[in-house]
This record gives C-alpha cells, structure tokens and sequence, in this order.
C-alpha cells in the first residue's frame, strides 16, 4: 500500500487513526504494531514474515546484550549475530540477482539469478532495527525489555516502507510516553497534505513528461527537450521522495512522534557537500554514524579520509539498488566530495552564491542521469544530447511539452526553491490568517483527491471503434 | 488553537465521509463510459491473500465506486486545462469539437497491413480490390489545430499506403467528407451519416454504378442526445451532444450474424442506450451478411466500425455485401470465404484505426485460389 492511494487514504488511515485514538494509552503501541504488520502485509503478504523475523532478531539480541552486561563476548556475539542477519537479508533479497548477473557477465553463465523479489521497504526497516542493536552495543541507548514497543517502533506504518530512517534513538523517549493532543495532530494534518500534494499534483505530473522523454530516442532528442526530461526527472524525485518524507513525519505527528527532518531544500545548496547534507538527511546521517565514523571518518589523515569517503560512498550508491548504475551513481559524488573537501574547497568559498549553486544544480542534475539511465552507453548518449551531439536543439514537441508542463515545471521550480515556504512562515506565524492556510489545505487535499480518482479512470479505448 | 481544532475536525469528516460513501453508498454495477462492468467487493480467501488478488480487488472495488467519481475526474480535467493541458486521454477540444489526434504512427504495422492486403489481391488477380481509407475529425479541423500538438498529416498517411498498394484501386473519399459541413461527430470519434453518404457516392463512380440520389431516402434526425466515445474520454461537458442522422429507404434488407436474421439494418433499441453508434448494424460482428433480393451482385467488404453506417447505401446496390471485421473474428469463421465469389472487394477503415489494428493481417487466412 502506498500512502497516496485511494485505499490507504480512505480506508486503512481513517481506520488506524481511530482505534489509535480510542485505546488508552497502554495499548497504544500494539495498535501500532499491528497495524504495521497489516499495512506492511497488504503490500508484502508473504514477506511480511521476513519482517517479524528481523524484528524478533534485533528484540532477542537487544535483551541478550543487556543480560548479558558485563560479558563482553556476548555481547559482541549478539551484535553480529543482528547485523549479519540484517546485512544477510539485504544481500539475500535486494543483491543476490545483481550479484549472481555480474559473476555470470564475467565468467559466462555459471550461477541461476533467484530472482527474488524486493520486499518493500526492506533497505529501510533492516538499517532502522540495526542502528537499535549498534546502539545498544555502543551503550548509546538503554535496552527494550517490552517486544511490542521495540516492534511498534520497527513496524509502524508512517516510516516502515521509505523512510526517513528513523533511529531508534529518535524515538526512544516517545516510545514509552507521548503526548498526543489537537496541536500535533493539526500539525500533523498539515504536514501530511503538503506531502501529498508534492506527490500527486507535482511529482506525478512532472513524472509524465520524463516518462515521455526517457522513452524517446537518446541519438537524436533535441538539445532542450533533453534538458526538459532531466529537470523533470530532478524535480520528480525530490517531490516524490521528500513528499514521502512529509506523509510519514506528518502522519507521525498525527501518533505523536517526532520523527527526523529527511529534507531539507536541497536544490539550493552551494556544494555538493551541502546538498547531501539537505537530501534524504536521515540516510547520510546512518551512514556517517555507523560506516563513516567507525572507519575512522577524517581524523587519520588525508589517505585515510578519501578511502573512508570512497567506502561510504560506493554503499551509499549500492544501498539505492542493485544495479551498477547506482555504485557508479554513488562514486560519482564520493568523487566530487573528495574533490571539494581537498582540492577546490577554497575556490569555492570565494565565487559568487549563483555561480556555485549552479555548479552544484549541474552536479546534481547529472548524478540524476546516472541514477536514473540504467546503462553508461545510454547515459553518455544522453548527457550528450544535453550538451548537443544530436545537432538539434528545439523541435516540434518540444514545443508540445513546454506548452503542457511549463506552469507545473515552474510552479514545482520555485516551490522547491523554498522561497513561497519562508513567505508562507511569515503570514501564518501570527496565526491570524489561519483560516486561508485551512483553506488552501482543503483546496490541496481535494484536488490531490480529484487527481487520484482520475488514476483510476480508464476509458476503454476500443470500444466502438 | 481554534483553527487547529478545525483543521482536525476538517481532515478527519473527509476521510471518514468518503470511505462512508463509497462503501455504503448507492453503487452503479456499469461504467457507460468505460464500457465496462464496475468491480465486486472482492471474497477473502487465504490463496487470494497470498496471490495479492483479494487486495487489488479491494482497490478497484474502491476506485471504481469512488464517491462522486465523474465529478472528481471533471474537476482534474478543468484543472490540467487551465496549466496549459490540451490534450485529454489522447483528446483535444477544437471550436466546440472534440478530436482525437493522429500521431506516433507505426508505419511498420501499416506496412505488414498493407501487405497482407496486397498478398490476398495477388491470390485473387481476378477480383477487382478497393482501398478507401477515411479520414478523421483531425484532417478537417486540420488548420485549426495549433502546430505545437505536433499532429501528423492524415493526408500524407493515406498518400502513404496508396504507394504502397500493388493491383489494388485506391479510392480517396476525404474531399467528400471535408466539404460536408456535419461531417463528423462532436463527442464521437465517427463520421456521421451524411459525410458516409457524400463518401458513398464517391465509392459509387470508382466501382462503377450510379449512386441514389439523396430524395431516395427521407432523412430523420434519431437522437439528438449522444455522448460519444471522446466525451467519455475527457466528460467534457462543455461539447454540445451530438445527432444521428437515420437515410430511410423502402429497400427491403436483411442482416444475417452467424443464426440470427434481422429484417432491418438499422436498431433503433442502441438510440436509449449509451452506444448509440451501433444503431448502424446493431454495432460491430466478427462476419455478417447482408441481403438485398432487388439487386445483384456480391460484395466483400473488410472494415471496422467506419463502415456500418455506409454499408447500408452499398447495400442498396448489391444482392449480397459479406462484412468482415478483422478485429472481431476469428480464423476458422472467415477460411471459407472464397474472395474469387465476389464482384469486388472493398477494404474501408479510418486511417487513425488502421494505422494501429494488430489483427488486420488475419485476412489473409480468407480463401481463394
């Protein structure tokens, strides 16, 4: 189940929220739980139980670390023991097809590919649930003896299957008490419906016109039609994905929570340092925290700080799918960090705000080809056709698509400019107009509404033809 | 704090309000405008659960039945309008009409069309082969639609398998449609009766018999309330709904589909419904036959929907027309159609439908020499 369906919206939300609010508090959580395992199980029926078994993994080796205090061994043990299962289901489950197709590339067909499907949502909940064991082994955090708040916290439905990635140090504290009154639940609700409205009245919209363009014939796309594609492909993930992020902080709220910022405007960011510092800023965090850290992050030395870099890096990349366009993805940017952080880091500092934010714009917005064009043939044909190698620059549609998606493309531009927010901030911190921020939620929560009626609406094409 | 309390209440009267609608409210069991029968709540059962089907049942029960659905979709549409979205469901809107436009042609299905066409005419050198290829609503309104769309030539395309006909006469109706004022439908992507009568006397000259003269038939308006395929495409209310035109004539036909005979080609039970279009031969049949006793000849006439309201002035002039529907029938009911038994063979389809129907080659399984 996705948060924008129909489905979801209407029947299981309406339906969570309440008996979450009618139970006292005690039982707060095993609704929370169980309406995890439903939502999780709509979508995964049969994976479902990979989840609670992950899940039973991480509560035992959390008790047995904390029985087991002053046993250094043990405790050892039951943190690999976690984060070998963890890593051994990702591997399982997301790279084994990838793995067994490079080895069968080189040596000639000598392994099956499983062909497994992905669980939803597995890179999330298997990097959520370890950071409680890494944690816990690291004495950040005290243990969990209740199995239905540990599993509330692994299962629950706002974050379960795209993040953010909350740690279990972020929820520690409102795990065992919280405060659930009108004020959160508002905020919540409007959190919520800003996030829905990214995702289908931006996100979808936009994404129409880089399906167009991706289809379309790399050799011979006209300069700017190239250029339409790909920034509609850039403003698509981000309200896509941060539109995600909103649902789930939002729909948090609405239980209580506080859940982490995942986004944080980062189309204007003036290196590409601060970009990933403002994108999915809960993944860069676990991986800075866990991987970047432990290596030794950048306190041994110039040699050491590139390796670690590199490392993280080609996870990162790794960690967005199983496919060499990511790794490649990923050690693009590891690349241009190292570059920033050692060589330009002072060039940088001294040009002009739009020179940098452009530079770091460009960055990006080719990270997205790479990302998002599965193979490097195509890729370079593609960047190509950006910078003219297909000797065309305009043509007929792309006239077609300026006409149908220049207002979106502008619209979602300066929303993700963050500007119209600031401006917004400032009217409603009054709350005097109140009212036209209800209202224009009400506006967004309606067509959202219309737009997601009309995914449905299929009129059949051949009849009477 | 009082804002906040609203806000709440708000949000949580809608998403309680639908659910309650949806679910429990007055359910229609068709779709007119999809054609197709709305979803069941789904029965649960553990391998369905497994199998995910129960699920996706639940979403399409509760898509389909989605409270005030039509108006919903309307509203979506007026939006995409106003940021610059012409075009709906492949639909544009011209002075009042509605077009469905002609692009992205595959020429190689045209092409394998084609030869099919070409080799069943090779088989069968005897037996005079026409093609009449019609245009749609996009080639009259043609200077109108704002070049941005970036339309193809429907001309050019006919143009196109003209030149690629090998023995095969080419008959070209599209000056007879564009001078006809009515000629097509607003909310349909058919042509109306008149411009099927304009074209019919064309057809007449290329095979060679004097057409009826229009005082022949008495001209009856049989609906004046059609909301055609391009309405349900985009509920554009906004389009006037159209008129279907009935050319009475004292002609005793019948209409054979494969054991029912009909003593009439027209069925006026389709004008209450709302496919009002298959008032023309009660709509579209893999083979059918048309018998007129006061005339002579034998006419075969491949098609697809196009032809039903012309095929009742062709009939006027022939003992027998065999209609075939290449979308609509199978292998074994057109083997033992001798193409060398009749007088002529005429191939009528509209270029937008032509250029993508994928069954078109089963002609060839037709008999002959």
């Amino acid at each position: 189940m996705v948060f924008s369906e129909p489905v979801f919206l209407f029947m299981f939300l309406p339906v969570a929220l309440l008996l979450y609010y009618a139970v006292p508090f005690r039982f707060k959580n095993a609704v929370l739980f169980l309406t995890g395992l439903l939502f999780y199980a709509w979508g995964e029926p049969v994976y479902v139980l990979i989840m609670i078994l992950s899940t039973l993994i991480d509560y035992c080796a959390g008790r047995v670390m904390d029985k087991f205090d002053s046993n250094k061994s043990i405790r050892k043990v039951a943190l690999i023991v976690s984060v070998v299962m963890n890593l051994s289901l990702l591997g399982v489950f997301k790279y084994s097809g990838f793995f067994v197709e490079s080895i069968n590339s080189v040596f000639g067909n000598v392994m099956n590919n499983p062909n497994l499907p992905l669980p939803i949502g597995i890179s999330f909940f298997t990097f959520q649930s370890m950071s409680y064991t890494i944690d816990l082994y690291r004495r950040n955090i005290k243990v969990q003896k209740n199995f239905i708040n540990f599993a509330a916290f692994v299962t629950m439905f706002p974050q379960i299957v795209a993040g953010p990635i909350v740690l279990y140090d972020d929820v520690a504290r409102e795990l065992e008490n919280r405060k659930i009154d009108i004020d959160s639940i508002s905020n919540g609700i409007s959190v919520f419906i800003c996030g829905l409205c990214k995702k289908v009245l931006i996100a979808n919209s936009v994404g129409e016109l880089w399906t167009t363009v991706k289809a379309s014939d790399y050799s011979t796309l006209p300069a700017a039609t190239a250029w339409l594609g790909i920034i509609a492909f850039t403003l698509q993930i981000y309200f896509d994905f941060s539109g995600y992020s909103d649902m789930a902080i939002g729909m948090g709220k609405m239980l209580g929570f506080n859940f982490p910022k995942n986004f944080d405007y980062p189309y204007i960011s003036k290196t590409v340092s601060e970009f990933w510092r403002r994108w999915h800023m809960t993944l860069g965090g676990w991986f800075k925290s866990y991987v970047y850290f432990p290596l030794g992050g950048s306190r041994n030395g110039k040699f050491r700080t590139i390796r670690n870099l590199l490392i993280v890096w080609f996870l990162t990349g790794m960690w967005h799918g199983a496919s060499w366009n990511f790794i490649i993805w990923g050690v693009y940017y590891g690349i241009i960090l190292i570059l920033e952080k050692f060589v330009f880091a002072k060039v940088i500092d001294k040009l002009p705000a739009a020179v940098t934010r452009t530079y770091t714009l460009l960055m990006v917005v080719i990270g997205w080809v790479i990302f998002e064009i599965s193979s490097p043939a195509a890729e370079l044909e593609f960047i190509g056709s950006m910078f003219g190698a297909s000797g065309a620059f305009f043509d007929i549609s792309t006239l077609n698509m300026l006409h149908n998606y220049a207002v979106i493309i502008i619209v979602a531009a300066v929303v993700a400019s963050g500007i119209p927010m600031k401006i917004c901030k400032k009217f409603f911190a009054n709350n005097k107009l109140g009212a036209v921020q209800i209202a224009g939620e009400a506006v967004g929560m309606a067509t959202c509404i219309a737009y997601l009626v009309d995914a449905s609406y299929n009129p059949f094409l051949y009849f009477n033809f | 704090m009082k804002t906040k309390l609203i806000r709440v209440i708000l949000f949580f009267t809608v998403v309680l309000i639908i659910p309650f609608f949806t679910l429990f409210g007055e359910k229609e069991k068709v779709s007119y405008n999809e054609n197709k029968v709305l979803a069941e709540f789904p029965e649960f059962s553990f391998a369905g659960y497994k199998s995910r089907s129960f699920m996706n049942g639940v979403s399409d029960f509760f898509s389909d039945h989605f409270v005030l659905r039509e108006t919903f979709i309307k509203a979506k549409n007026s939006i995409e309008k106003a940021i610059g979205k012409t075009e709906i469901n492949g639909v544009i809107e011209i002075n009042g009409n509605l077009i469905q436009t002609f692009r992205d042609v595959d020429y190689k299905l045209t092409d394998k069309n084609l030869i099919a066409l070409n080799k069943l005419k090779a088989k069968n050198t005897d037996t005079p082969f026409y093609f009449i290829p019609v245009i749609t609503a996009q080639e009259k309104m043609e200077s109108e639609i704002p070049s941005y769309l970036a339309v193809e030539s429907e001309k050019d395309y006919i143009d196109y398998c003209f030149g690629k006909l090998k023995e095969i006469n080419s008959v070209d109706v599209s000056d007879a449609i564009i001078s006809t004022e009515y000629a097509f439908y607003r909310t349909d992507h058919h042509w109306t009766t008149e411009s099927a009568f304009n074209s019919y006397c064309v057809v007449a000259d290329a095979l060679g018999f004097t057409p009826k003269s229009k005082d022949f038939f008495s001209i009856e308006t049989v609906a004046d309330d059609f909301n055609g395929t391009l309405y349900s495409k985009t509920l554009n209310e906004k389009i006037d709904p159209d008129s279907i035109e009935f050319y009475r004539s004292s002609t005793d036909f019948t209409l054979t589909v494969k054991d029912e005979t009909y003593s009439s080609l027209y069925f006026k039970d389709w004008l209450k419904e709302k496919d009002k279009y298959s008032f023309f031969l009660n709509g579209n049949h893999g083979v059918c036959r048309i018998e007129n006793k006061s005339a002579n000849g034998k006419l075969l006439v491949i098609k697809d929907s196009y032809a039903n309201c012309i095929l009742p002035f062709l009939a006027e002039h022939y003992a027998e027309i065999t209609v075939v529907d290449p979308r609509y029938c199978s292998h074994s009911q057109i083997k033992d159609i001798c193409v060398e038994d009749f007088d002529a063979v005429i191939t009528l389809f509209n270029v937008s439908g032509f250029s993508q129907e994928q069954n078109f080659s089963l002609i060839e399984f037709m008999g002959g020499k």
